[in-house]
């Protein structure tokens, strides 16, 4: 068993037993307000109560009487009010004439004469006329008028309803009902109110109580632990309270921090010269960096010109390319026409001596025939005979065919050639490829040529739409290089065409040297050549593949070195644009 | 042509209508429901008498209605009445006919529902219909429901009843009637209180100093207590407790003005001509207050 005075040194000692016995007294003292506040509340309903029902009882009691007052009907207002006999809370009834003076009294519980005022007090009240009612210590006090029946405003109003309305008339007074009610129904009635208000309060109370104290530990057992630990760790008895204790150990966990803070401020001021130094590296790292980004800039933009001189210079070996492919189809127009020349220049000479023959066998007919004598005549067939006039004829007539051949042949290339070149049209245009071939064909290197045989394969082909001029510089690059590759010990050149799903491919395959392994998968790159120096760009293969790029197509190479290789261009038969 | 033709019947038709169109004003004391049915059935009874060939069957004469409001004074009443330029003035109610009386002293007047019309305005041109019946024939139409009801008690002012009581004995000699004169209300109860075993019926009269607001309750409790039923003036008792009530003609009285304004406007004096007294009445009866009573009428009567 605790003593008092342990237990309230214990309450002292203890944090949360603090805080429970104030939150208790916190909780007694609200309910003890809002009880005494309920209280009055019920008070102040219930005597609102009984004022309402108290005027409620006396304004029918004052209609009542009207016509008994009216008439001062002594036996029948003493009647009416016996009526009232039976009501436990009524202590007395007056009936007063206008004027003030009894007409009929009526107590009901003699014996509390005194619990109420006198007649001449009220009348004074109803005088004021300020309020119909009025508290007592012991009664309540009501009183109400009775008043007359106003006349009718003219004789009509005998017969018909009279149109009223309110405040038209006064009535009068014929005097004045005036009732006592006792408190003690009221009181007893207050006494309940906190019988049942302490009742519902206080076991509410209780469970409140015990609730909080149960919450109130179980949130300051953490707090608890804590003191618990500390008081074990620190070995501090029970010397301080909680709090003192917790006052104490943070008082001592800042003084170790201060120190902590100190030991840092030294290392700090070391760190300090550190990051000093670290700065001061970086500075000069970064101004080396800066340095290195002008020289990096520098740098590039020596590049970026390098660039342009480069692309220069590809714009200007790309215009060489074409200019070489251009010299080579004239020589080959060249030679061509040439050799067409040589059947018309080498049929002239001996033109013009058969038409000097044919001119003189002319003159010596024409004197014949002005002077028809035998010797004119004998010198015309003997110069006939001498010229053998038929071979003469005969000898023309193939002379001319020659030139005929010459002239042909010439115009044939330059068929060829429009074919070839199309310069003069502009875009796409369906084209029959098999010619474009043919043309090309025209104008290759002829040096090869001589001993190296070409063989047309050709299947059946539609008309591919594309670039003309463009296809056929793919054609003469691809044909030229397969010639190069077998201008030494020669070979055949096989051109073989067909359609797979809506695809034209066009194989040139050659008996030549053959690509190797290393070199194959650079031959499209720009400016590449297995060539020697002065001999080719390096980018007729690159141009070629970007052409057949643009016609929506591609090319596929097949080598085998010392065998041969094979370029099969692949082109779409109607431009994926157009379809 | 057909231009000048129709003009010329205008303006006869302008001038000739001005000359004989009769302007009729109809003021009501109030807008109670008794003068609002009075004054339907007068209109459309005159209406009805309205003739049906001549000019006037194409311009009807027009009646101006005009109900006084509470707060009005005298003299915008007499504006009011005098702005309407009438030729002929129906009264309807005691306050309408005063003061119609008190605006225009020649100008024809014909009075209806004012129960003492002499009292309210001394008039040479109003003539009009008496809201009192014939003395005595309430009691005629009792005698056919009510039979035994011979002993008729009355409470009465001398001053003001007097005349009325002595024409409706006259009447109804075969009956008794049991009179207790009053100067005062406050001594009606007490005189009723007398009269609880000699009577067998007791006789409202329309007198405000026996019926005044206050007595009038004495009636009903006396009736109650007693078992006697209460024979009133007007139904306006019938619904507070009276068992039979006198019903007024409300249509009848229309009509009756009706034909008196056709009269006057036909050319006949108002002065020469009698106010109308109705001669038959209908009886209504309270049938719970009959009930409560316990009395037992005829059956054959309504």
């Amino acid at each position: 068993m605790i003593s008092p005075s342990r237990l309230i040194h214990q309450i002292r000692a203890s944090y949360s037993a603090k805080l429970i016995v104030i939150f208790i007294a916190a909780l007694f003292v609200m309910a003890t307000v809002l009880n005494f506040t309920f209280i009055r509340l019920q008070k102040n309903s219930y005597r609102v109560h009984m004022r309402d029902s108290g005027l409620a009882i006396i304004r029918l009691l004052a209609t009542s009487l009207q016509i008994d007052l009216f008439t001062e009907n002594i036996s029948e207002l003493q009647n009416a009010l016996e009526a009232l006999q039976d009501q436990d809370n009524i202590l007395h009834v007056d009936l007063l004439t206008d004027k003030g003076a009894i007409l009929v009294s009526r107590s009901f519980d003699a014996d509390r004469q005194a619990d109420f005022p006198s007649c001449e007090t009220l009348f004074k009240d109803i005088r004021l006329g300020s309020s119909f009612f009025r508290e007592w210590p012991d009664s309540f006090t009501f009183w109400w008028p009775v008043l007359a029946i106003p006349e009718h405003s003219s004789e009509d109003a005998l017969y018909f309803e009279e149109d009223t309305e309110a405040g038209d008339t006064t009535p009068s007074v014929l005097g004045y009902v005036t009732m006592v009610i006792s408190k003690d129904q009221y009181k007893e009635e207050i006494r309940q109110i906190f019988i049942r208000t302490g009742l519902i309060i206080l076991p509410i109370l209780i469970l409140l109580i015990t609730g909080v104290s149960l919450l109130f530990r179980r949130l300051t057992q953490p707090l608890q632990s804590l003191i618990a630990k500390i008081r074990q760790e620190r070995n501090i008895g029970e010397i301080h309270d909680d709090i003192g204790l917790l006052d104490t150990t943070v008082t001592t966990l800042v003084e170790d921090l201060d120190r902590s803070f100190q030991t840092i401020n030294e290392l700090t001021s070391g760190l300090e010269d550190q990051v000093a130094e670290r700065t001061r590296q970086l500075g000069q790292a970064n101004k080396k960096l800066t340095t290195r980004q002008e020289y990096l800039e520098e740098a590039n933009k020596k590049l970026e010109k390098a660039m342009k001189e480069l692309k220069e210079a590809e714009g200007q070996l790309i215009q060489s390319e074409k200019m070489a492919a251009i010299g080579q189809v004239v020589a080959g127009v060249a030679h061509e026409i040439n050799n067409n020349i040589n059947f018309i220049s080498g049929a002239l000479p001996s033109l013009d001596r058969a038409m000097a023959d044919v001119s003189r066998l002319m003159e010596k007919f024409k004197a014949a025939c002005t002077e028809p004598t035998d010797a004119n005549l004998t010198e015309a067939r003997a110069l006939q005979k001498e010229l053998e006039e038929d071979e003469l004829f005969d000898s023309l007539g193939l002379l001319m065919d020659n030139i005929r051949e010459g002239v042909n042949r010439t115009t044939r290339i330059i068929a060829d050639l429009q074919t070839f070149s199309r310069a003069d049209e502009q875009g796409y245009k369906t084209v029959d490829l098999h010619k474009a071939i043919n043309s090309t064909i025209t104008f290759l290197d002829k040096d090869p040529l001589h001993h190296i045989e070409i063989i047309k394969a050709y299947g059946e082909l539609p008309l591919v739409s594309c670039r003309p001029d463009r296809i056929n510089q793919v054609f003469l690059n691809i044909m030229n290089n397969a010639l190069h590759a077998m201008a030494t010990q020669g070979g055949t050149l096989t051109i073989t065409t067909s359609v797979k799903d809506s695809m034209v491919h066009i194989r040139f395959g050659d008996t030549g040297t053959g690509i190797n392994k290393e070199t194959l998968p650079r031959i499209f790159d720009p400016f590449f050549t297995s060539k020697d120096i002065g001999e080719g760009s390096g980018i007729g293969l690159a141009i070629s593949y970007k052409i057949i790029q643009q016609h929506g197509g591609r090319i596929e190479v097949t080598s085998d070195e010392g065998k041969g290789s094979s370029f099969e261009v692949i082109l779409p038969v109607v431009r994926q644009d157009e379809g | 042509m057909i231009k000048r033709v129709c003009l010329l019947i205008l303006f006869l038709l302008q001038t000739t209508s001005s000359a004989q169109a009769y302007e009729i004003v109809a003021v009501k004391s109030s807008a109670a429901e008794p003068y609002t049915l009075a004054l339907q059935a007068f209109q459309q009874h005159f209406k009805k008498l309205s003739p049906s060939r001549g000019l006037k069957s194409i311009q009807a004469d027009t009646v101006q209605v005009i109900t006084l409001q509470k707060k009005e004074s005298a003299t915008e009443i007499s504006q009011k009445i005098r702005a309407a330029k009438p030729d002929l003035i129906v009264a309807f109610g005691s306050k309408a006919f005063y003061h119609a009386a008190s605006t225009y002293k020649n100008i024809a007047i014909i009075y209806l529902l004012v129960p003492s019309p002499e009292a309210v305005a001394q008039h040479s041109q109003a003539t009009g219909v008496l809201l009192q019946p014939k003395a005595g024939v309430e009691f005629q139409a009792l005698a056919q429901i009510f039979p035994a009801g011979r002993r008729i008690g009355v409470i009465y002012d001398p001053a003001k009843s007097a005349d009325l009581i002595s024409t409706t004995m006259a009447a109804n000699r075969d009956l008794s009637f049991v009179l207790r004169p009053v100067s005062q209300a406050q001594e009606v109860a007490g005189q009723l209180a007398t009269l609880a075993d000699e009577v067998d019926l007791i006789w409202m009269l329309p007198d405000s100093t026996s019926l005044s607001p206050q007595a009038e309750k004495s009636y009903y409790l006396f009736s109650l207590r007693h078992k006697i039923p209460l024979l009133a003036f007007s139904e306006k008792y019938l619904t507070r407790g009276a068992s039979f009530a006198v019903s007024l003609d409300l249509a009848g009285m229309g009509r009756w003005a009706a034909k008196l304004a056709r009269q006057i406007q036909n050319g006949t004096k108002a002065s020469a001509i009698k106010p109308v007294q109705i001669d038959q009445v209908a009886l209504r009866r309270n049938k719970l207050i009959i009930n409560k009573l316990g009395l037992v009428l005829q059956e054959t009567s309504k």
